[in-house]
């Protein structure tokens, strides 16, 4: 070599050189290790997460366990109860399945009135049912209704706030409302049902809208303790006795008052008014008590005292109508012998 | 010829401008490293949250919160939100990246139209909020369409009863309120005792001005982007600083047309409320926005039904309990 450095001279430069790149590499490459180390073993370095655990945001709900239990020693003897639909009504086998049962268990018939004269369905029943009508009672079959009651009938009508719907075709989604039309029934009892829907965000079945109730001292409820209702209306009636109340701090939809609380079902003599349709039907009616609530509703129902062999025309058992057009459900024989 | 040029290196050894050019270069090449020395003690990052709340735009505003992480420059980071939300696991994500910026760096977010549902949870994380009298806040909570009740029959058959329909109507009721309760918690984890509202007023989902909202705690002051960049920049310690703008990698998808306005996205445009929403999806998708985002309240044809590529659908009204 020109520059007088022998092999041995080169072999220990380069292996210098080679000592220096190993070393700073593994001096990278351990810092890699450790900056990974550091970052991928805990992605959630520094971020806690007790505001998503499942113990702070999980919902309990009432349970849905029980069977409507009408006592037969509180009940007349049979008896029809029918039920209107001769007034659009909204309702459907899954609304009314529960109480039609209950109601078979204590050896009644249930009618379906569709068309035709009112006070000819109702000539020989006990009880009449109004859910849900989709256009107001004529003054005729109001003052039916009335001398029906007059005569010991008993009524339960099971109103709803306006509702608001989303319609849904081809043509596009439409906000569509709805309103129970019993101005002119309720009117002739005292009785209106709000167009708000109750709600409340502390103390409610899963859902704002599916509010708690609490019985009160009324005489049959000792054994409701507490009902939920689904997108309910507060009930008033003149001079009646609410059965069911919502929920302290429940208000209504269009207002913040939690002054009052509202009643969701109230009785006055023979009629029972009720601020919502759904908590009978079939998939909630066994949610808290609902099913002790219906069961009251039932013996309600079938605990008239009317006599049938009064007509309601006053003259004739048949006013020459032609009668009404009635689909009947259920038999006098009770359906299961354990009521 | 090389006598003449030893000449002229002598004569430029002797003068001064050999000097001045080599100090010009020297210097000029330290310049850079010098101004960053001494202008600035680090860098505000304004990142925009902007449109529909969507998997891209949380991947896209995720990763420009974590660039904001990463890069030693970047001392704090002021959230800029033209959004009414989105999807419910979208924002739950960018939430949680929020977060997890806020636990490294200040966090101030700046409501410009709108931070409403989804891009509020999206903020919630945030030391300060700042809002104008225009500014829309609030619509907290969880909305979805409700699942078709189906079950199984002679064409689909499944080996658990609710294999079909994920659950009864209270199931599906308790999975929407589970997700809000999440919500709730984050806003009430954020805000950090300044809400002014009781949680059940909260979860009344109503929109507030901006005015309404700092009365109410939902935000902090009014002010506008540069009182945000600088409340960041004071958060941070930061007496010089720099700003640096993130952009996103993609479009902004606005359904509301007051954000649409309001937003300088270089990259925007409006879509169909079914973008989002079709209340004829047998599956529920879970959203994080007003409600009168994704309701077509007049009755004209929807892009979906326009495009009508299934079955032609019969009409269907709904009245949910």
């Amino acid at each position: 070599m020109s520059d007088g450095l022998g092999a041995g001279g080169w072999a220990k430069r380069v292996g210098t050189l080679v000592l220096t790149v190993v070393v700073v590499v593994g001096i990278a490459a351990g810092g890699a290790f450790v900056s990974d180390q550091t970052s991928d073993d805990d992605p959630d370095r520094g971020v806690s997460m007790a505001e998503f655990q499942p113990e702070n945001v999980t919902v309990d709900r009432a349970a849905a366990e029980g069977e409507i239990t009408p006592d037969r020693s509180v009940v007349s003897e049979g008896g029809t109860v029918v039920i209107d639909d001769s007034h659009s009504n909204r309702w459907d086998r899954e609304t009314i399945e529960p109480l039609v049962r209950g109601l078979t268990r204590v050896g009644y018939e249930v009618e379906v009135h569709q068309s035709g004269d009112l006070a000819a369905a109702l000539d020989d029943a006990k009880a009449l049912v109004v859910i849900d009508p989709g256009q107001e009672l004529p003054s005729g079959d109001v003052d039916d209704i009335r001398r029906f009651t007059g005569q010991g009938g008993h009524l339960m009508v099971a109103g709803e706030p306006n509702r608001v719907g989303i319609s849904a075709s081809l043509f596009g989604t439409s906000l569509t409302t709805r309103e129970s039309s019993l101005t002119t029934l309720g009117a002739a009892y005292g009785a209106s049902v709000d167009t708000a829907y109750l709600r409340n965000q502390e103390t409610a079945d899963v859902n704002y809208k599916w509010i708690q109730t609490r019985s009160t001292d009324a005489e049959g409820m000792a054994d409701v303790e507490q009902t939920s209702m689904y997108t309910a209306a507060a009930v008033r009636v003149r001079g009646g006795e609410p059965l069911l109340r919502a929920a302290p701090e429940t208000r209504p939809s269009d207002s913040d008052d939690t002054t009052d609380t509202y009643p969701v079902a109230v009785r006055k003599n023979n009629a029972v008014w009720l601020g919502d349709k759904t908590f009978m039907r079939g998939d909630r009616y066994r949610v808290a008590d609902n099913e002790v609530f219906l069961t009251y509703l039932v013996e309600f129902l079938a605990s008239s005292d009317r006599d049938t062999s009064q007509s309601l025309d006053g003259d004739s058992d048949d006013d020459g109508s032609g009668g009404s057009q009635n689909q009947t459900v259920g038999g006098t024989e009770p359906v299961d012998s354990n009521y | 010829m090389s006598s003449s040029i030893r000449a002229i290196l002598s004569r430029a050894s002797r003068s001064y401008v050999l000097f001045v050019a080599i100090g010009l270069v020297v210097g000029l090449t330290l310049a850079p490293v010098a101004f960053q020395a001494t202008s600035s003690d680090g860098t505000v990052a304004v990142v925009p949250l902007s449109g529909g709340i969507t998997g891209g735009t949380s991947a896209s505003v995720g990763s420009m919160l974590e660039q904001a992480r990463e890069d030693p420059d970047i001392e704090a980071v002021v959230i800029v939100s033209n959004s009414g939300g989105g999807s419910a696991s979208a924002s739950e994500e960018l939430y949680l990246e929020a977060k997890r910026t806020s636990e490294q760096m200040p966090v101030v977010a700046y409501v410009d139209s709108a931070a409403l549902s989804g891009a509020y949870y999206t903020i919630a994380p945030a030391d300060t909020i700042y809002a104008k009298p225009a500014s829309l806040v609030g619509s907290v909570g969880t909305l979805a369409n409700a699942p078709t009740s189906v079950e199984p029959n002679t064409i689909i058959a499944t080996t658990g009863s609710n294999k079909l329909s994920g659950g009864d109507s209270r199931e599906f009721y308790t999975i929407l309120e589970t997700l809000s309760n999440s919500f709730y918690n984050a806003v009430e984890d954020g805000r950090d005792g300044r809400l002014d509202i009781t949680r059940s007023e909260l979860a009344e989902a109503k929109l507030y001005s901006g005015a309404q909202a700092v009365e109410n705690g939902m935000a902090d002051r009014i002010g506008d982007r540069r009182s945000a960049v600088r409340a960041a920049a004071d958060q941070a310690e930061l007496d010089d600083y720099d700003v640096q703008i993130l952009r996103p990698n993609r479009q902004a998808l606005f359904l509301s047309r007051n954000s649409y306005l309001a937003s300088n996205a270089p990259d925007k445009r409006m879509v169909s409320s079914d973008y989002f929403f079709d209340p004829d999806d047998a599956a529920p998708t879970f959203l994080m926005l007003p409600g009168s985002y994704v309701v077509d309240t007049e009755n004209e044809p929807t892009t979906a039904a326009r495009n009508a590529t299934r079955p032609a659908a019969t009409a269907r009204e709904e009245v949910r309990a």
